[in-house]
């Protein structure tokens, strides 16, 4: 363990061996369950420090259970959330929003954007999401009995649905999609170089918006006045860059693990297609036992939390997939249910920060997985092929090879 | 954050009877717009166009318990607290103040974000 990383303030005692990185099965592993790896943690204290736990290989401390995230992530006030991940890669300063502002602006940002993917604004978007979702399923199924699912469906289906929201046609999504990974799984040049792409992509959307504003997402944003005021230049910018990359991937890889799921186990599969009326309930168990991403804060002060001595500017890591498999929160948390009652999972977390497209991501899944198993009959892995899962800053996986012959 | 003390009313079985219902109590400042408790119940749980609760307490009927209890308790930010006091109970104010009269309330945004 690269102990030379920790900071003299942390205990030695209270480092461990630890990284949604780099810890066994973190990387890209054939027939992985990452977060099932990730769920060893409950047996151990409820906070220590990981020496490497950023994608820059920063050290974190690790937020065990699900009360204790709660109580960082409902707490702006000590625990920050301006950390200017995205910039940091093309070493400027500038935060994404509204995710890396926090209270009382972050407010303000929150409060425009809400009314765009607000529940009654969703169930609007549910025809158009469900066409698309169809359009894709009918091609695969008539064309074998097999298919790439994260390649051939998730991808194309969320990246489409996101590109539809903001206003972007969908004859560059391979492009975007290559993007989003780059930045999210690249090396940091691949990052830097992914990170300037995407922001010379949406400052150049936005000139041409500012110029003939249509009637889409970044029109919208150009447009809209907050506190007697245009947005700035780099607000859009903040804006525009968030939205486009968090729906790059985030319902994709859920999607993705949601099917693999129900690849492997075919009584579940069959109960789903069979009482398709379950599927909304089984999408929300299947968000807490899969859910792709860990959170970040930087503590604004020395606190001490649970006996660790957080000091200023110290990052705290609440990951979704270790919070969801608290058993103190959640009855056998390692265990599948698909009719779990009272499922207040973190997977699209928690506090001020909640996520602005839970209610859309939300419709997405239970789509997708709605229409796949009214077109698609009881699939499997293929024989042969192995899935590749990898951890990280967001849980993925790939090469999902599903058979049906 | 919230200052109501928690008010389970003692288990002496009076809350079941008819006429008694219970009432949820909501910490605005605590909802984050999730909407599960809408999910579970639209006609009780309330959102606004940003997709928040509607602020003010509110009064559940007698058959609506059951849905009101699973409505709360699906809030993954523990916002909305579940009060089986009996409402002779209550103090007067609370008693007084009807669904109606909360669902015209405007929305307070600021509330929302303290600090
Ligand atoms: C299954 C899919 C998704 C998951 C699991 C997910 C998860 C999350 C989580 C955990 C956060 C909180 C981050 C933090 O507190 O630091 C978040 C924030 C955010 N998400 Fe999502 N997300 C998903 C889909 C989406 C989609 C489709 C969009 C775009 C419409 C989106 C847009 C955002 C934005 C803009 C924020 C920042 C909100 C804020 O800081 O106030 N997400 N998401
Ligand atoms: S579930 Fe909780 S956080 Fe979500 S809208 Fe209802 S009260 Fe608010």
């Amino acid at each position: 363990m690269p102990v030379s990383r920790v900071p003299d303030h942390v205990p030695r005692e209270m480092v461990r061996d630890f990284s949604l990185f780099t810890s066994p099965g973190m990387q890209r592993t054939p027939n992985g369950d990452p977060h099932a790896a990730v769920a060893c943690v409950h047996s151990g204290p409820p906070i220590f420090y990981s020496p490497y736990n950023t994608q820059d290989g920063l050290g974190t401390w690790v937020i065990t259970r699900a009360a204790d995230q709660r109580r960082v992530l409902q707490d702006a006030e000590n625990f920050s959330s301006h950390r200017k991940l995205f910039s940091a890669a093309l070493d400027e300063s500038w935060p994404t929003i509204p995710l890396e502002l926090d209270p009382p602006a972050h407010g303000v940002f929150r409060s425009l954007l809400n009314p765009l993917l607000s529940p009654k604004r969703v169930a609007e978007l549910e025809p158009a999401v469900r066409e698309r979702a169809v359009l894709l399923i009918d091609r695969i199924a008539a064309s074998g009995s097999s298919c790439d699912v994260t390649k051939d469906f998730a991808f194309p289906f969320a990246v489409s649905i996101s590109l539809r929201f903001l206003g972007l046609p969908d004859d560059r999504l391979d492009t975007f999609v290559r993007w989003g990974q780059e930045l999210l799984h690249g090396d940091r040049p691949e990052r830097s170089a992914a990170a300037r792409t995407i922001v010379d992509f949406i400052d150049e959307l936005t000139a041409l918006r500012r110029k003939e504003p249509v009637d889409d997402f970044i029109s919208f944003i150009v447009q809209a006045e907050l506190e007697g005021r245009r947005l700035t230049d780099e607000e859009v910018r903040g804006i525009g860059v968030l939205v486009f990359v968090a729906g790059l991937d985030s319902v994709a890889a859920a999607i993705g693990f949601d099917l693999a799921y129900l690849a492997r186990n075919p009584e579940d599969q069959e109960l789903l297609r069979s009482e398709p009326e379950r599927i909304a309930l089984a999408a929300e168990e299947l968000l807490r036992a899969y859910p792709p991403i860990q959170m970040l804060r930087v503590a604004r002060k020395d606190i001490d939390f649970e006996g660790a001595p957080i000091r200023k500017g110290d990052y705290v890591s609440c990951a979704t997939m270790i919070a969801n498999r608290d058993p103190a929160e959640f009855e056998c948390p390692n265990t599948v249910d698909l009719a779990r009652e009272n499922n207040r999972h973190a997977a699209f977390g928690y506090g001020p920060h909640r996520c602005i497209g839970s209610h859309l991501a939300r419709r997405e899944i239970v789509i997708a997985l709605e229409e796949w198993l009214a077109r698609i009959p009881a699939f499997r892995i293929k024989k042969g092929t192995s899935p590749i899962t990898y951890g990280g800053h967001v849980f993925g996986i790939e090469n999902l090879v599903l058979d049906w012959s | 954050m919230t200052t109501a003390a928690p008010r389970h009313g003692a288990d002496n079985g009076a809350s079941d009877k008819v006429g008694s219902a219970m009432r949820i109590i909501v910490h605005n400042t605590k909802c984050q717009g999730h909407a599960r408790c809408s999910a579970q119940a639209p006609e009780i749980f309330k959102l606004d166009d940003e997709g928040y609760i509607l602020p003010g307490d509110i009064e559940i009927t007698a058959g609506e318990q059951l849905l009101a209890l699973q409505g709360a308790q699906s809030c993954p930010e523990r916002a909305l607290e579940v009060d089986r006091t009996p409402a002779a109970q209550r103090e007067p104010d609370s008693v007084e103040r009807g669904p109606d009269e909360l669902k015209s309330t405007s929305v307070n945004v600021a509330a929302r974000w303290p600090g």
